[in-house]
């Protein structure tokens, strides 16, 4: 009786074609794809000529510099929708590989490729991982190591910081970090104008060169509007203008230092706290975006995605500036299985991703920012961006990139980041001394890792 | 009935399910505690034998315990609204002159439909501070909006609401159910006795309903100390981690730090806390087993 | 006078019966209002969702929907999720069933045992399990398959306890030693007596397993492979992810999952409310 269900279940189900829309290409056997992948590859075909696609199709070179004669299939597992636009694209250049994409969205993805790798049976050639768990993975030999498709060579031109967090604790290359995801302030123009006497974002980094005069700078603003605007949104938004320029809270060997940025950030914090340039509004609450986008709070710290802001009202009147400090936060790494009998397609795909023609394409059809510096900056001569009011938020997007330092994280970077300043925010709110918010840290630090060594 | 003979069909009708249960619940519960003598690789998933190393650190782990007392804490807060609630809109539902029992009882198990994600972006946005629906309606009242995030006590009654407010209509089916299972001739002859309203509801109707009572108790408690999903949905961070209960620390231990070894132990420890909470509610209920009447109908309207 | 006195007690019961009715509505305005928000909020868009309060409808249902739908098969969804629910609450409750008539209605040897043993498996944390269950069904080669997600549900500890919590109450034994009496075979007392009189208890329990199934997320996420099996849950989780949660199409998605499960609620309750009543057959 269940048998029969699910039968008929699956006859049902072999009505609908695979996604991703050019289906109609006969796929090759996978050996027979992975040899002809099997290439000295020297092509990065941005140039690559509409007529050269049709002709070589039946030629079975070894050199198969034309991307219409690359055939194969592989499996890539991702939680995030987006990744149809990478597969979607790769396929009008790659019409002859077919990419089995799986979207398993959720929280949850993260257990479901655990489970996988862990039992052997079933695993994606290629899987996306989250920057929130991604160096808990990376030195694992069941990711492999990129190196087999040259992949110094493929991003000489990133962003160092790029290049840096694509790293395992050795060294090696284990995943590909295709855009970039810089943290900027979102301003409003008009409220800047009207407060600060400026929408410049150069003239609006430039007055926010360091936490002493952001907190001046707001206290001027709560002053001269009778504290109707303030100018910061919360404690909570400060460690992430500074996540990735502090140095690591603890190395990749597990060995804590709290260097002097830190307690310095501790002070920041409070000073924060006690002036009237802290709204202190939960970031990504509904009151934060609501005011923010009322012009009732000047500042929001970002990453390039959002959806916080009322487009409606505020379309042409937003702007970005760089803060004084640079970091990111959300990066996707790609990464291929080692065990992967399709490891030579997968690698086309990884070198198509990370091609400077479909960098270019990120940015132009799906708004991401590139992760080669090459392409960012050769695109933002120029660039401008209706929603932000013709800002060239390339050019600023870029300023930042270049400010980001190359860590490549560990497991512990971001835990022990997002730990110290809940560390730091609460104990700044509930008064205590410097001494006692680290005395906090670590005992958090010494429940959840208790093999970090401390001094 | 007590033939013997009867009796060894007993094993055919549990057979299936343990069969199921031996292959699919029991090999996990064990590897997970082998697995709690262990480090387990992340990705490998090679285990390294490594003593009682686990269970000491959950021992040591002052973060555990205080997990075990924020659980109890929002369990209280949150059981006791929900069962006397759930038990006076069950009798009031079971009234014939009340109209519109359908409907409501439909609605009042809306909340259950509801997935966990869904109820943390509510919860969130309803209790947030200052513009929250239920900080508008405190600033209404000419009150001054409260911070129930940042507080510890406040932040843990928003997820004993939660709870309470999604469980509810749950436990009014399970006592509609109890309550249906009432002969309508017992409650006719104590009326015919002159019973009144409130001796008919604790002289017969709690009495009669004593297992599903202590069914809806032992899996509140079971399954209430097992809370997750509000703790881990409802606010990001509270200060002094006072919304974590124990499973949220056992589901981070596992699925943020990925430490499987140290969140296997940490299962088992969890694992005796409810066992030991679970005994002592049937001794609760047990202890009531020989004297009917009042005592044990107050009691059980009373959990 | 005796009239006066009819009235003036029947005022009381008319006053005491609208408090009851005041109360009973109040509490269904805060359990509606979910389904209040989750409407409203599904014809919003993403910012309205996340920094307004809405109270009324939107205008951009027809593109959350095209968003939700824009990568996945949302029918398939519903019809893969409606064949699981329905299979596995047609087989965890008649097997718990079958397993707690012989705890309540049976002596033999090792029962204790074995219903202790019921009662702790409920006491462990089941999150961690999920490692050792996905070990288990890779060796078995069960991965990717309906019956992974069928059979195991049969170990629902939490039924076998109910339902023998339920004929411990409401089944009387003389009823049972009547059918005996009368040659009744095993198998046959089973379906005729014991499943028809626990109606109230199966329709109660298949509600909650039905609805936890429609619901569940982690075990078919962790299981299925293939884009055609995926259930709803795990299509419309496809539209949130860590970073980028679109809540209007997800809020879109909640509707259309909600939706089904009301309609058998509703068909449940009515069977739920009847009162059958079990003791009055054997009254005497």
């Amino acid at each position: 009786m269940k048998k029969k269900l699910v039968s008929i279940l699956l006859g049902a189900a072999m009505v609908v074609a695979a996604l991703g829309g050019c289906g109609s290409e006969p796929t090759t056997t996978p050996t027979e794809g992975t040899e002809a992948a099997e290439t000295d590859t020297t092509e990065p075909e941005a140039e690559e000529d509409a007529a050269e696609t049709e002709e070589s199709a039946d030629t079975e070179t070894a050199e198969a510099a034309d991307p219409a004669d690359v055939t194969g299939e592989f499996t890539y597992w991702t939680y995030t929708d987006s990744a149809n636009n990478l597969v979607n694209e790769f396929n009008k250049v790659y019409p002859n590989v077919n990419i089995n994409l799986q979207v398993f969205g959720g929280d949850e993805y993260k257990t479901k490729i655990l489970t996988a790798l862990q039992s052997g049976t079933d695993v994606p050639d290629v899987f996306d991982l989250e920057e929130g768990y991604i160096y808990e993975f990376l030195d694992s030999e069941l990711i492999a190591d990129l190196s087999y498709i040259n992949i110094d060579e493929i991003v000489k031109d990133f962003y160092g910081f790029q290049v840096a967090q694509m790293k395992d604790t050795s060294g090696a290359f284990k995943c590909l970090n295709f855009q970039s995801s810089p943290v900027a302030i979102w301003y409003l123009k008009d409220a800047c104008e009207e407060w600060l006497g400026t929408s410049d974002p150069a003239e609006i980094s430039a007055m926010l060169s360091d936490w002493d005069s952001i907190i001046a700078k707001g206290e001027e603003v709560y002053e001269a509007s009778g504290g109707a605007v303030q100018l910061w949104p919360n404690l909570g938004e400060m460690p992430k203008v500074v996540a990735f320029s502090n140095d690591p809270l603890i190395s990749a060997d597990g060995k804590m230092t709290i260097s002097e940025d830190w307690t310095n950030l501790i002070d920041a914090m409070r000073t924060m706290y006690d002036s009237t340039a802290n709204a202190e509004l939960g970031s990504w609450g509904s009151e934060w975006a609501a005011a923010w986008n009322e012009g009732k709070l000047l500042f929001r710290v970002m990453p390039c995605w959002d959806f916080f802001t009322d487009w409606e009202m505020n379309k042409g009147n937003v702007g970005v500036a760089a803060p004084f400090l640079a970091s990111y936060e959300g990066a996707t790494g790609i990464c291929v299985y080692n065990n992967s009998e399709k490891k030579d397609v997968a690698g086309e795909f990884l070198k198509f991703v990370a091609s400077d023609e479909f960098q270019k394409i990120n940015l132009e059809s799906y708004n991401q920012i590139p992760a080669s510096k090459k392409v960012c900056d050769e695109l933002a001569e120029g660039f401008s961006a209706e929603d932000f009011g013709g800002q060239n938020i390339l050019a600023t997007y870029s300023e930042i990139c270049d400010k980001i330092a190359d860590i490549t994280p560990s497991k512990y970077t971001r835990p022990s980041i997002n730990e110290f300043g809940k560390a730091a925010g609460e104990g700044v709110k509930a008064g205590q001394d410097n001494d006692t918010i680290i005395e906090n840290f670590k005992s958090a630090i010494k429940d959840k890792y208790p093999e970090v060594v401390m001094d | 009935m007590n033939s013997k003979k009867r009796n060894k069909y007993a094993y055919f009708y549990i057979t299936p399910f343990f069969i199921v249960f031996l292959i699919f619940s029991l090999f996990p519960i064990l590897y997970s505690f082998v697995l709690s003598f262990c480090d387990m690789d992340v990705l490998s998933g090679r285990f390294t034998f490594v003593g009682m190393r686990n269970y000491q650190r959950l021992f040591e782990s002052g973060y555990f315990f205080k997990s075990i007392g924020n659980t109890l804490l929002i369990w209280i807060m949150s059981i006791i609204p929900q069962l006397s609630i759930a038990f006076i809109l069950a009798l009031i539902l079971s009234n014939k002159w009340f109209r519109g029992r359908f409907l409501l009882r439909n609605i009042y198990y809306f909340p259950n439909l509801v997935t966990p994600v869904t109820i943390g972006l509510l919860f969130g946005a309803m209790f947030s501070y200052p513009g929250g629906a239920v900080n508008n309606i405190i600033t209404m009242l000419g009150l001054e909006a409260v911070d129930f995030q940042n507080n510890q006590m406040l932040a843990r009654m928003v997820i004993a609401i939660a709870i309470c407010w999604k469980n509810f209509g749950f436990n009014i089916i399970y006592f509609t159910a109890g309550i249906n299972s009432i002969s309508d001739d017992v409650l006719e002859a104590a009326e015919v006795d002159g019973a009144s309203n409130w001796q008919k509801i604790t002289r017969i109707t709690l009495p009669l309903m004593r297992p599903i009572l202590i069914y809806v108790l032992v899996t509140s408690v079971i399954g209430g100390l097992q809370m997750f999903d509000e703790s881990h949905l409802v606010f990001k961070s509270v200060p002094g981690d006072a919304t974590v209960t124990m499973v949220k620390y056992l589901y981070d231990s596992a699925f943020e730090r990925f430490q499987f070894g140290y969140a296997a132990a940490v299962a088992y420890g969890i694992f005796v806390i409810i066992i030991i909470a679970s005994v002592f509610s049937l001794l609760v209920t047990k202890e009531k087993k020989d004297d009917y009447g009042e005592k044990k109908g107050r009691k059980g309207a009373g959990k | 006078m005796k009239d006066k006195a009819l009235t003036a007690s029947k005022m009381k019961k008319y006053a005491a019966r609208t408090v009851v009715y005041l109360f009973a509505i109040a509490v269904a305005v805060t359990a509606f209002y979910p389904f209040f928000v989750m409407i409203i909020s599904a014809t919003h868009d993403n910012y309205n969702i996340v920094a307004k309060i809405n109270v009324l409808p939107g205008n951009q249902l027809a593109v959350n929907y095209a968003r939700l739908t824009q990568n996945i098969e949302l029918y398939r969804g519903i019809f893969n999720s409606v064949i699981l629910a329905v299979a596995v609450t047609a087989v965890q409750n008649y097997f718990t069933a079958m397993a707690a008539y012989a705890f309540s209605k049976f002596e033999f040897k090792g029962r204790n045992v074995l219903f202790g043993v019921v009662m702790v498996a409920m006491m462990l944390p089941g999150q961690l399990g999920i490692i050792g269950f996905y070990k288990e069904i890779q060796a078995l080669n069960l991965l990717n398959s309906y019956f992974t997600l069928i059979v195991p549900t049969i170990a629902n500890c939490f039924a076998v306890f109910f339902y023998k919590q339920y004929l411990d109450g409401g089944l009387p034994n003389e009823l049972l030693e009547a059918a005996v009496v009368d040659g009744c075979g095993e198998l046959k007392i089973f379906h005729r007596i014991v499943i028809p009189l626990m109606v109230p208890a199966l329709v109660t329990q298949g509600v909650m397993t039905f609805i936890g199934n429609w619901n569940s997320y982690l075990t078919p996420l962790i299981v299925l492979n293939d884009k055609k099996k995926m259930t709803l849950p795990l299509m419309i989780a496809t539209v949130r992810d860590s970073t980028h949660a679109d809540y209007g199409a997800q809020y879109v998605g909640m509707l259309v999952s909600v939706i089904p499960m009301v309609i058998v609620f509703c068909f449940a309750s009515r069977i739920i409310m009847e009162k059958i009543s079990i003791g009055a057959a054997v009254k005497g």
